[in-house]
C-alpha cells in the first residue's frame, strides 16, 4: 500500500549517500576540499544560493521561470546599503529590501498571470528594470560598507554552524511547512500540473500563480540581503550569476521544467552540489568562466535526463503494462 | 422491480426539456450569426435510482447534450430542472454543489498528483486552519473501498490504468455526495472484465438511490446496464423507452432515418485505375492491419465510430504517422518509406478532421492559406512573387466560391464552411491523385456542405481518388462508391453503394458482439497522437 | 505579419464573387475616428514610426546637439549592429524561439575573428569564419530545441555561458586588440554619400532580409510555422528544417552584428555583448511589434525599435544622466510593450 511512499524515501536515500560518498572520495583527491573552512564556505555559499532556488522552485513548479531573481538580488544588497549609508538603521534597510523584493514580484506575478504573458519574457522585463535601478542606486552611493553587526550575521558561526546556514535551514522548514500543512503546496503543483483540470476543481489559479512569483520576489530579496551581509557590502552585479544556478540548482534537484513536480529540498540539495563542484573546480585552479560553462553544460544535461527521462519511463512503463496485461488475460 | 415503476415513486433529480444549443464559440456561447443548431429539441428525464442510457449516432448531439447538462455549456432554448430548481448560468464548479459529477472521456485528472491530492482538489478538508491529509487518506481509502477495488491513494495518478483512473473519478463524485452521476463512454477503453467491474459498481449505485446517465455506442450494453434509454437523432429526441420494453431494432431505427436535406444526389462515374493501395497497413498501436482500394474518379467512404481508427489510418497513408507494418502504394509505387513531404509532392493531399488547428493557419490571410502548397512553385527560384500568389488565390477563391471580402483577409474571420473550403482548396492549385478528406464536412452548414460535396465530385470527376472519412451516413452512403466499414482498428466490411442503408452501415459499425470485442482498449480520441507529430517525419 | 503596405481595410472592394451571402464583416460599422484607430492597432509599425518620430521632435527641441547631423548619423550606427542582431532574433521568435544567448554569441564571434585576423591576416578569411561560427552556434541551439527539445530559453541560457566560457579560453581571458586593416577600418569610418558604411550594410541586410521573408518560400514557410506548426507540416512544409534555419539565421546575424561592433572598437574580447545586449536585443524585436508566441513580427518594427532603443541611449548620454539607468529603462520599455501588445491583441480578438 505504501510502496510509492517507500520507493520516494529509498531513492531519496540513495541519492543522499551516493552525493556523501562522492564527496568523501572528492574529499580524498582533492587538497583543501575537506577542511573545515572550506566546508564551511561551501555551506555559506549555497545556504545563499538555495534561497533563490526555493524561490525558483515554486515558480518553475507552476510551469513558470523566474529570470529576474539574480536582478533583484542584486537591487535589494544595493538598497540596503544605500539606505544605511543615509543613516537608516540596518534593520529597516533590510525590511525596506525586502519589501522590493516583494514589489517586484508582484510586479512579475500580475504579469504573469493576468496578462498570460510567457513567464520567462515577464521576469526577464523585470529582470531588466531591477539590474539597471541597482547600477544606478550603486552609481550614487559608491560601495560603504556595512555596519559590523550585520556583516557578523554573513559570516559568523553559531555552535560552529554559520548563521547563513541557519537562516537556509530555517527558510526551509518553513516553507515546507507551509507547503505541507495548507492547501498551497497542491495547488501550486496542480496549477503547474494541468492548469485546466485545476481552474475545473475550483483550485484559484490566478491567485496561486501570482504568490509563487511574489514568494519567489521575497526569497530573492532574502538571498541578496544574506549576499550582501557576506560580503560587507553590495555591488550592483553581484547577484547576476544566481539566477543562472539557481535554475541549475532546481534542474539538477529534479524540478520538472514543465512544472507539476518537484521538491523544495531537492533544489537545496541542488544547490550544495553545484557550489561543490564549483568549490573543487577553483580549488584546482579552473578559471571562473570554466565554471559558468560547467553550469551551463549541466543545466543542459538535466534538462535531458528530464526532458528524456519521463520519455524513457513511458516506454518502459507501457512494457511493464502490457506484459501484466497479458498475465491477466 | 423497476425503480420505474410508479410514476411518481422516484423523485425526478433531473429533467431537461425541450434544450436548444447552437454551434457555439470557446466560451461556449452561440458564435455570431449562427444558425446551427447541435441541440434542436433534446429532452431527458433522470430519476434517482435509475441508470438512463443515451444513444445515438455520431454527431446527434449525445456530447453537446451531456456537456448541457453537466453545466460545461449553458443553453439557449428550453428549461433543465435539476433537483426541481431551474437551472440558468452556471459554471462547473456550481454544479459540483447541485450535485452533479460528469465523468468525461478526457479525464480531469492532474497527472502528477497523487490519488487522494486529486480527490480532494480546490475542495481540502481542513481541521482549523491546517490541512487535515490523515482524514484526506482515510476517507478516499473508504470511497475507494466502497468501489471494492485496490488502488493506493498516495499513488501519482499518472501510475495509473484508464480504468483506474476512472474509478478515482467515481470515488470523487461519491465523496463529494453527488446524487447524479454522468459517464461519457466510460466502456471505451475499458477491457471486457474492466466493463463488467464497472456495471457492477453501477448497479450498487443505482440501488443506493443515484441517477446514473450513460452515454455509449454498444447497444448490448444498453441492454446490459440501463433501465432506460433516450435516443437522439440530429439534435432531437426520438423518444425514451423502456429497456425492458423495447429492442435493438426499435432502437436502432430511432437512431437512423435522417432529413432528406444531407443527401446529395452523385452523378455516377466509372472509376479508373487504381491509385491508392494500402497493403496489410498497419497503424502504430492498431490492433489489425488494413487493406483498401480507391481508385481514380472514385469516391471511397470510410464508416465507423469515433475511435474506430479512421483517422488513425488516414494519417499513416499520408505519411503523418509512422506505420507499424505493412505497405501504401501510391499509384502502383510502393511509398512508404517516403516521409510526409515527399508523397504529398507525389500527388497526396490531405484535409485533417480537425480544421482550426491542423487544416488551416487560422491569422493569415486566404491567400497565404491557400497557397501555402504552392510557395515552391510560385516564383524564380526560393522567391514568391505576390501578384502570381494573389492570382492563384483568387482564382482559387472564384473556383470554390469563398465568401470574402478580400484575399488578404484572416482565415478566423470566415465561417466554418468557407474555412474548410480553404483548407480544402490548398490541394486544387495542382491535381492531386489521391484526396484524404478527414469528416469534411463537420461543423458546416447545409449549404456550405452542398458546395463541398459539388467540391469532392469535381474532383473525382478530374480523376481524383477520393478517400472520404465521415461520420455522417447519409452523407456517406449518398457520396460514396463504395464504402468501408471500420470497427476497433479493423475494417469489419466492404459495402457497395447499392448494398448500403443506414441500418447495415451501423450494424457493422457498432462493436455489439459482446464487451469481448474491447478487449484491446481503443484509444477513445480519434485524433490523440495527432498533433505535433507530423513534423516529426518530415 | 502585417500586409506590406496595402490598404488592409477602409471600403476594399470584394473580391472573389458572389459578395451576396452575409459575409463575416470585422468592424465595418466603426465610426471614421475608429477607422484610424483600427489602422493604427492593425498596422503596429505605422503606430511606432508615429512613435520614432515624435521621440525626435521632442529629443531635437529639449536634448542639447540630438538634431545634429553628425549626432543623427551617430545614432544611425550605433543602431546598425543593433538592428542586424534584432533581426536575427525577429527569425527566431517568428518561428516560436527565443534566443537569450545572443550577447556571448557576440564575443564569442569578436574573439575569433580577432584571433584569425592576428593568425592570418586576411579580413575576408576571418569574416567567413567569424560568420561560421555564429550559424555553427545557432545550429546547435537549434538542434537542441528542435530535436532534443529542451525549451528555447533553456537552451539558450546554459548555451549563453557555453559560447561565453569558450571565447574566455580563446582569448585566454584578454582583450585582443584588432590588427590594422583598411577594409576593416574602412568599414567604420566610411561613408556612402555621408551614410555611414555600417548603416548601409545594415539597410542591406534589412533589405535581404525583408525579401526573404515577405517573398520567398522560406519566408512565408517561417511565418506558417510560427503561427501553427501543425498545419505547416500537414501542408507539407519541412518543420524542423525551418526550425533550425532560424535558430542558425539568428546567430548567424548576431555573429555579422559582432563584427559590426568590433569594427567599432576595434578590439576582440569575450565581454564585448554580454548579457545587456542579449537584453536590447530582446528588446528591439518587442518594441518592434514582435509576436513572443511566434508568427508576428516585421523587419521595419524591429528596425524602429532598435532606433529608438538608441535613441533614448542617446538621449540619456547628452542630456548627462547616468548612463546606468539605461538597463531599467530597457526592462521597462519591454515591460510596457509587453502590456501594450497583449492589450491590444485582446481588443483585436486576435488568436495566436
Amino acid at each position: 500500500m505504501l510502496s510509492h511512499q517507500r520507493d520516494r524515501l529509498l531513492r531519496a536515500i540513495a541519492a543522499v549517500v551516493l552525493i556523501v560518498v562522492t564527496l568523501l572520495l572528492v574529499g580524498q583527491l582533492v587538497p583543501y576540499f575537506a577542511t573545515l573552512s572550506n566546508l564551511e564556505n561551501i555551506l555559506s555559499q549555497a545556504a545563499i544560493l538555495s534561497v533563490v532556488a526555493f524561490g525558483m522552485t515554486l515558480v518553475i513548479v507552476t510551469g513558470g521561470i523566474d529570470l529576474s531573481v539574480g536582478g533583484v538580488m542584486s537591487l535589494v544588497g544595493v538598497t540596503e546599503v544605500s539606505l544605511v549609508s543615509v543613516g537608516v538603521t540596518w534593520p529597516l534597510a533590510v525590511v525596506v529590501g525586502l519589501g522590493v523584493g516583494v514589489l517586484l514580484g508582484s510586479v512579475n506575478g500580475l504579469i504573469v498571470s493576468r496578462l498570460k504573458l510567457p513567464p520567462f519574457i515577464a521576469t526577464f522585463g523585470t529582470l531588466g528594470i531591477a539590474a539597471g535601478l541597482a547600477l544606478y542606486l550603486a552609481d550614487l552611493v559608491g560601495r560603504p560598507i556595512l555596519p559590523s553587526d550585520f556583516v557578523s550575521l554573513g559570516n559568523d558561526t553559531i555552535l560552529g554552524v554559520p548563521y547563513l546556514v541557519v537562516l537556509a535551514v530555517v527558510t526551509l522548514l518553513v516553507l515546507e511547512v507551509i507547503w505541507r500543512v495548507t492547501s498551497w503546496g497542491v495547488h501550486l503543483r496542480a496549477t503547474g500540473d494541468n492548469l485546466a483540470v485545476a481552474r475545473l476543481s475550483g483550485v484559484p489559479v490566478l491567485r496561486v500563480l501570482s504568490s509563487a512569483y511574489v514568494v519567489s520576489g521575497l526569497l530573492a530579496a532574502t538571498a541578496g540581503t544574506m549576499l550582501a551581509a557576506r560580503l560587507g557590502t553590495a555591488s550592483p552585479l553581484q547577484g547576476e550569476p544566481f539566477t543562472l544556478s539557481a535554475v541549475a540548482a532546481c534542474v539538477i534537484g529534479g524540478v520538472d521544467l514543465f512544472g507539476g513536480r518537484g521538491h523544495l529540498w531537492a533544489a537545496g540539495a541542488g544547490a550544495i552540489f553545484l557550489v561543490s563542484i564549483r568549490n573543487i573546480l577553483n580549488l584546482q585552479g579552473v578559471q571562473p568562466f570554466m565554471q559558468d560553462f560547467v553550469t551551463g553544460m549541466l543545466i543542459i544535461l538535466a534538462v535531458l535526463v528530464t526532458v528524456q527521462g519521463p520519455f524513457l519511463r513511458d516506454v518502459l512503463g507501457s512494457a511493464i503494462v502490457s506484459v501484466r496485461g497479458e498475465r491477466a488475460a | 422491480m423497476t425503480p420505474v415503476a410508479g410514476e411518481d415513486a422516484a423523485t425526478i433529480l433531473l429533467d431537461a426539456q425541450h434544450i436548444q444549443k447552437y454551434a457555439y464559440d470557446d466560451e461556449g456561447r452561440p458564435i455570431r450569426g449562427t444558425d446551427v443548431l447541435l441541440l434542436a429539441d433534446a429532452c431527458l428525464e433522470l430519476r434517482a435510482g435509475e441508470v438512463h442510457a443515451l444513444v445515438g449516432e455520431n454527431g446527434a448531439g449525445k456530447t453537446t447534450l451531456i456537456k448541457v447538462l453537466g453545466g460545461a455549456l449553458p443553453y439557449e432554448g428550453g428549461s433543465l430542472h435539476v433537483m426541481g430548481h431551474l437551472r440558468g448560468e452556471t459554471t462547473i464548479s456550481r454544479v459540483r454543489n447541485e450535485g452533479i459529477a460528469v465523468i468525461w472521456q478526457e479525464f480531469s485528472l492532474a497527472p502528477h498528483l497523487t490519488v487522494v491530492e486529486n480527490m480532494y482538489l480546490g475542495r481540502e478538508l481542513r481541521r482549523g486552519r491546517r490541512l487535515d491529509k490523515r482524514e484526506m487518506r482515510l476517507q478516499a481509502a473508504e470511497a475507494i473501498a466502497t468501489l471494492g477495488v485496490s488502488i493506493d491513494p498516495d499513488s501519482p495518478v499518472e501510475r495509473l490504468s484508464t480504468s483506474q483512473q476512472q474509478l478515482v473519478e467515481i470515488a470523487r463524485a461519491l465523496n463529494e455526495r453527488s446524487r447524479i452521476l454522468i459517464l461519457d463512454e466510460p466502456t471505451a477503453s475499458l477491457s471486457r472484465f474492466e466493463t463488467e467491474r464497472l456495471f457492477e459498481l453501477l448497479r450498487r449505485l443505482r440501488a443506493d438511490g443515484l441517477g446514473i446517465i450513460f452515454v455509449t455506442h454498444r447497444l448490448d450494453e444498453v441492454f446490459t446496464i440501463s433501465d432506460r434509454v433516450s435516443v437522439l437523432k440530429d439534435g432531437r429526441s426520438t423518444g425514451t423507452l423502456r429497456t425492458s420494453e423495447t429492442n435493438k431494432d426499435e432502437i436502432v431505427e430511432r437512431m437512423v432515418g435522417r432529413h432528406l436535406d444531407s443527401v446529395y444526389q452523385r452523378r455516377r462515374t466509372t472509376p479508373g485505375e487504381i491509385a491508392l493501395e494500402t497493403r496489410d497497413l498497419l497503424p502504430m498501436g492498431a490492433p489489425a492491419p488494413v487493406s483498401i482500394t480507391v481508385r481514380r474518379g472514385e469516391i471511397v467512404g470510410i464508416a465507423g465510430l469515433v475511435g474506430a481508427g479512421r483517422t488513425e489510418l488516414a494519417r499513416v497513408i499520408v505519411g503523418a504517422d509512422r506505420a507499424g507494418s505493412g505497405s501504401v502504394l501510391l499509384n502502383g509505387q510502393d511509398v512508404t518509406s517516403w516521409p510526409m513531404r515527399r508523397r504529398l509532392d507525389a500527388g497526396f493531399a490531405f484535409v485533417p478532421e480537425n480544421r482550426k488547428d491542423q487544416g488551416v493557419i487560422l491569422p493569415l490571410p486566404i491567400m497565404r492559406n491557400l497557397a501555402i502548397t504552392e510557395w515552391p512553385r510560385l516564383g524564380p527560384g526560393p522567391l514568391v512573387l505576390p501578384q502570381r500568389e494573389r492570382r492563384l488565390a483568387t482564382s482559387l477563391v472564384d473556383e470554390l466560391s469563398i465568401v470574402a471580402r478580400s484575399v488578404r483577409q484572416p482565415v478566423f474571420t470566415l465561417s466554418g464552411g468557407n474555412q474548410q473550403r480553404v483548407a480544402i482548396g490548398k490541394w486544387l492549385a495542382r491535381d492531386r491523385l489521391v484526396y484524404v478528406l478527414d469528416e469534411p464536412t463537420r461543423g458546416v452548414d447545409v449549404s456550405a456542405r452542398y458546395a463541398l460535396y459539388e467540391l469532392m465530385e469535381a474532383i473525382a470527376d478530374r480523376g481524383g481518388a477520393v478517400l472520404m472519412i465521415s461520420s455522417d451516413l447519409p452523407e456517406i452512403i449518398s457520396m460514396s462508391d463504395r464504402i468501408y466499414v471500420m470497427r476497433v482498428g479493423a475494417i469489419s466490411s466492404e459495402v457497395a453503394r447499392e448494398d448500403a442503408t443506414e441500418q447495415s452501415l451501423l450494424t457493422s459499425m457498432l462493436p455489439d458482439r459482446g464487451v469481448g470485442d474491447a478487449n484491446a482498449p481503443v484509444r477513445a480520441d480519434g485524433s490523440a497522437g495527432a498533433d505535433g507529430s507530423a513534423e516529426a517525419d518530415a | 505579419m502585417t500586409t506590406p503596405g496595402a490598404p488592409a481595410s477602409g471600403g476594399a472592394p470584394t473580391v472573389g464573387g458572389s459578395p451576396t451571402i452575409h459575409a463575416p464583416t470585422p468592424a465595418t460599422s466603426r465610426s471614421r475616428l475608429g477607422g484610424i484607430w483600427e489602422q493604427l492597432s492593425r498596422n503596429p509599425t505605422l503606430g511606432l514610426l508615429a512613435l520614432l518620430l515624435v521621440m525626435w521632435v521632442l529629443a531635437a527641441v529639449f536634448v542639447p546637439n540630438f538634431g545634429t547631423p553628425e549626432n543623427i548619423r551617430n545614432v544611425l550606427r550605433q543602431a546598425s549592429d543593433l538592428s542586424v542582431a534584432a533581426i536575427g532574433i525577429l527569425f527566431v521568435l517568428l518561428v516560436g524561439g527565443i534566443d537569450l544567448s545572443v550577447g556571448a554569441a557576440y564575443g564569442l564571434v569578436s574573439v575569433v575573428l580577432v584571433t584569425v585576423m592576428i593568425e592570418t591576416g586576411s579580413f575576408p578569411l576571418s569574416l567567413a569564419v567569424a560568420l561560421a561560427t555564429g550559424v555553427v552556434f545557432g545550429l546547435v541551439n537549434g538542434v537542441l530545441v528542435q530535436w532534443v527539445r529542451i525549451p528555447a530559453f533553456i537552451t539558450t541560457l546554459g548555451s549563453f555561458y557555453i559560447a561565453y566560457a569558450i571565447a574566455q579560453m580563446i582569448s585566454a581571458g584578454s582583450m585582443l586588440s584588432m590588427p590594422a586593416d583598411d577594409l576593416f577600418v574602412g568599414l567604420q569610418t566610411g561613408d556612402l554619400f555621408g551614410i555611414p558604411y555600417l548603416v548601409v550594410l545594415a539597410g542591406l541586410v534589412a533589405g535581404l532580409a525583408w525579401i526573404v521573408l515577405n517573398h520567398s518560400s522560406f519566408g512565408r514557410s517561417v511565418v506558417a510555422v510560427g503561427y501553427n506548426r501543425v498545419t505547416a507540416g500537414l501542408s507539407g512544409i519541412r518543420v524542423p528544417t525551418i526550425v533550425v534555419s532560424c535558430f542558425a539565421i539568428g546567430s548567424g546575424m548576431a555573429a555579422l552584428a559582432a563584427v559590426m561592433l568590433t569594427s567599432r572598437v576595434q578590439i576582440g574580447v569575450p565581454t564585448l555583448g554580454g548579457f545587456n545586449t542579449t537584453f536590447e536585443t530582446i528588446t528591439a524585436a518587442v518594441v518592434g511589434g514582435t509576436s513572443l508566441f511566434g508568427g508576428r513580427g516585421t523587419v521595419v518594427g524591429v528596425i524602429i525599435g532598435a532606433i529608438i532603443i538608441r535613441t533614448i541611449g542617446n538621449s540619456i548620454v547628452l542630456l548627462n544622466i547616468t548612463p546606468l539607468l539605461y538597463q531599467a529603462v530597457m526592462g521597462l520599455l519591454i515591460v510596457t510593450s509587453l502590456v501594450i501588445d497583449a492589450t491590444r491583441s485582446r481588443y483585436l480578438g486576435e488568436r495566436t
